[in-house]
């Protein structure tokens, strides 16, 4: 995982696998970085090639927590295998999907 | 519940870092079968959410046995999670905040069938099935001994792989070996030494076999991996650390291994192959 602070934004960038294994450590920074005074987090999935449900759970807990705190948190597309989990679970539209993580956000 | 012995069997403790093994396993498999990437999807998605239920729910908190089977048929693939813990239970309100039971919804989803059973003296099988146009069914596993443990004991850190026919230990075990090997944290230079000895190892493990399967039990310790190799043909073992010349390189075996040793078990041997990385 890298993490990049845009001008608005931090943009955490996922690589290869986020499950149960990996699932915490997301956890964790994405508290970090929510921590912080930039009210858009950017997950950029588009080097995530699988992800199961312990890592879509800390996604969406995320993705709830920053609603409720009058934050964004977008993401961009992942794998067909990313993107098939997030149909299956049935969580696509109540997602903000961007093309890119530095898309401006209105 | 089936009459037929499985193609694959992978047994290792119900940790995160092992559900991650499984998937090496499937992708293994899949390369050998030529799956496509979307069925390898499904398939590795549906195991990991059954092997993910057994390492967050049936021990309760302890570690475990997790036993993962694969069944290549005709038109398909058939795999198992077996547990043998605390059986299927309605889980407390409040532990699956988010969403409720997605594993086995994913599961539902992807698989072709699914079933779910409670096992004789505790635990819970889940089996998944999936079509797979065009896939021949492999030649059974013919070898029904229950051999023991190799090792000199099973530990957490014990994974043990059952596979037959063998052409399936080539893509499979390659992988496991090199993901255990990095967890004991050895070098790039010494990861590439695994894999260059277990690509010696399957291409000539064939002709040492008493029996259709081959199993490979690791061991893995900081810096030290010990693989237990079993069944071999009485006298077969060293005969299959001399197959393993190569112009130029001498005994591949031999040169990047730092221990051997062949054991005896009444009507077939096991050789035990140690690699340490000692920088």
């Amino acid at each position: 995982m890298d993490v990049r602070l845009g001008p608005d934004r931090v943009v955490l960038g996922l690589h290869g696998e986020l499950d149960l294994l990996g699932a915490p450590l997301l956890e964790e920074e994405i508290e970090k970085v929510e921590a912080g005074t930039l009210s858009i987090v950017v997950l950029d999935l588009q080097d995530l090639q699988f992800v199961d449900s312990a890592g879509l759970r800390v996604i969406l807990t995320a993705h709830e927590r920053s609603r409720r705190q009058g934050k964004e948190l977008a993401l961009t597309p992942g794998s067909e295998q990313v993107q098939r989990l997030f149909t299956i679970a049935g969580v696509s539209e109540h997602l903000r999907i961007i093309d890119s993580a530095d898309e401006l956000l209105v | 519940m089936y009459e037929s012995l499985p193609n694959v069997r992978l047994q290792l403790a119900s940790t995160p870092e092992n559900v991650v093994l499984v998937r090496e396993m499937l992708s293994g498999l899949a390369e050998t079968l030529t799956v496509g990437e979307s069925d390898l999807n499904d398939i590795r998605t549906a195991v990991t959410e059954a092997c993910n239920n057994v390492v967050l729910h049936a021990y309760e908190g302890d570690l475990g046995l997790m036993e993962i089977e694969v069944h290549v048929t005709s038109g398909g693939v058939r795999a198992l999670v077996r547990d043998h813990g605390c059986g299927i239970q309605a889980r407390p309100e409040g532990t699956d905040p988010y969403p409720p039971g997605i594993g086995l919804h994913v599961i539902h989803t992807l698989a072709h069938s699914l079933e779910l059973k409670e096992t004789v003296g505790g635990g819970t099988e889940v089996c998944v099935a999936f079509a797979i146009p065009g896939i021949s069914a492999l030649e059974p596993c013919s070898d029904e001994r229950e051999l023991p443990s190799l090792a000199l004991a099973r530990t957490p850190s014990t994974t043990t792989l059952s596979i037959a026919p063998i052409v399936l230990a080539r893509s499979v075990l390659p992988r496991l070996v090199s993901t255990l090997a990095a967890r004991a944290h050895f070098s790039t230079d010494r990861i590439s030494d695994t894999q260059l000895l277990v690509d010696a190892l399957v291409a000539h493990v064939q002709g040492a076999l008493s029996g259709s399967q081959l199993k490979v039990e690791v061991d893995v310790e900081p810096r030290k991996i010990e693989l237990h190799i079993a069944p071999l043909t009485l006298g077969r073992a060293q005969q299959l650390i001399g197959d393993s010349e190569l112009d130029g390189l001498g005994r591949v075996i031999e040169k990047l291994t730092d221990r051997r040793h062949i054991a005896t078990f009444g009507a077939y041997e096991s050789l035990t192959l140690g690699l340490t990385d000692s920088r």
